[in-house]
């Protein structure tokens, strides 16, 4: 497995604001680790790249369900008079 | 050793910090993380200070009696008639309940505060929502999903420190025969740091410092903290976790490991980078064995103790393909024999240093004379 391939995914949680230290750590133990492990990491690297993403993506696209002014009691009166 | 001013001085310094950056308004998140976590350090080592003013530092009976010329027999009888040792064993007792039980007082203080920060954070001031109502939408936004990536971010993070350190164990293992109080100290990381709010950095040295304490070499640390548990100033593992890992580096070298030694090379570079962490973490272990320490010569070995002890030699951890990871590192009931046996082997080196080697094997008749060595004491 190469690490060039993870490359882009850790900057990308670095983005996210995962801690850069560590990744690079990790980038820099890749090559020592065994095929096992390696593929450990790359499989946890980038489901926390998809989790954060759709993190980002759902919440901020979100439907307000509540007003975004409050209503002043003289337009909220005709509202309960109708 | 300090003196009360400057014992409090940090204290006093980290709440400060912490007051000034609550009320400034252009302190971020991440300031006033950095600022609180301080806090908590500095509270946790001045309350390890206290118990050693406190405890810790008060010489033994024996060691009194030299420095006022009364015969050992004498001090031991006296110790009898007045039950002196039992009340300072009472009292020991006491202050570590004090210190677990204050611990545990400040962890829903450190989360109500943590939130508070995170809400300020989060929340947009009235200028900023009459101002820039676009961008206090957005921050709301972000403050909604903030907390959910903190949280995706410490699960992810954590794997991998569980990763690495079952790594960097099962390497120690290899480099020599793992002892009780390494299996002590290895089990008080992972309780120590816990519900601080740990950043990558935290949780890759979280994860060196469980393999630097299984790595405590007998002969030096066992000296160490037998006379520091008498003098109250031991530093089990404070400024030796690099060190004990290099030397595990170099082992595995001769031994024909070279990625593995490779791995802990660059986790020592890690630590070296990160002064500041590392130092945290080894105190906060040095706190937690000493406390274990106390509550062992205080309750002595308790039931669970009588089962086969943990230790596992380097030849057998060698041949097995998949050697034996410890999973236990939160849980010190699943330590205790080793921790009891780490005590021993402390105390026997102290009492016989020619002998130390047979303490590693935590043979029985060692341990009787120590026990007798105890009881004599304790008498």
């Amino acid at each position: 497995m190469n690490k060039l391939a993870i490359e882009p995914v850790v900057a990308q949680l670095i983005q996210h604001g995962e801690d850069s230290d560590e990744l690079t750590f990790w980038l820099d133990i890749f090559d020592d680790l065994d095929p096992e492990d390696q593929s450990e990491l790359v499989q946890n690297l980038t489901a926390e790249l998809a989790a954060l993403d759709k993190a980002s993506q759902a919440k901020p696209s979100a439907p307000r369900t509540a007003p975004e002014t409050p209503q002043t009691p003289s337009s909220a009166a005709p509202a309960q008079g109708q | 050793m300090k003196n009360e001013y400057e014992s409090l001085n940090p204290l006093a310094n980290a709440e400060n910090n912490v007051e000034s950056s609550v009320g400034n308004p252009e302190a971020t998140l991440s300031d006033r993380d950095k600022e609180y976590a301080a806090l908590v350090a500095a509270t946790q080592d001045r309350i390890a200070q206290d118990v050693q003013l406190a405890v810790a530092d008060r010489p033994d009976l024996p060691t009194l009696g030299q420095s006022i010329g009364v015969p050992h027999e004498e001090v031991l009888q006296a110790d009898k008639a007045t039950g002196f040792s039992d009340k300072l064993g009472q009292i020991d007792g006491e202050i570590s309940t004090l210190v677990s039980s204050t611990n545990e007082k400040m962890q829903p203080s450190a989360d109500s505060v943590a939130k508070s920060m995170e809400a300020e954070n989060a929340a947009p001031s009235a200028t900023e929502q009459v101002q820039n109502p676009t961008g206090a939408e957005a921050k709301e936004a972000g403050a909604e999903n903030g907390g959910e990536k903190d949280e995706i971010i410490g699960q992810a993070g954590e794997k991998r420190a569980g990763k690495l350190r079952r790594l960097l164990t099962t390497a120690i293992r290899l480099t020599h025969v793992v002892g009780g109080l390494e299996m002590m100290g290895e089990a008080a990381v992972g309780t120590t740091l816990d519900g601080q709010k740990l950043t990558g950095t935290d949780r890759v040295i979280e994860g060196a410092m469980g393999a630097a304490a299984l790595g405590l070499d007998l002969t030096v640390a066992g000296a160490g903290a037998s006379e520091g548990i008498q003098a109250g100033e031991a530093a089990i593992l404070a400024g030796r976790s690099t060190g004990i890992l290099e030397k595990a580096g170099a082992k595995l070298g001769e031994k024909g490991a070279p990625k593995a030694m490779d791995i802990i090379k660059k986790t020592v570079d890690f630590m070296k980078k990160h002064p500041e962490a590392t130092e945290r973490a080894e105190k906060a272990v040095d706190n937690q064995i000493k406390v274990r320490i106390r509550d062992y010569r205080k309750n002595g070995p308790q039931p669970s103790e009588t089962q086969p002890d943990l230790d596992t030699s380097s030849t057998e951890t060698a041949q097995a393909t998949q050697p034996p990871v410890i999973e236990t590192a939160v849980d010190i009931s699943n330590i205790a024999p080793s921790g009891a046996a780490g005590i021993r082997q402390a105390e026997d080196f102290a009492n016989n240093p020619a002998n130390s080697t047979e303490a590693q094997s935590d043979k029985p008749d060692s341990n009787d004379k120590t026990n007798q060595n105890r009881a004599e004491i304790n008498a």
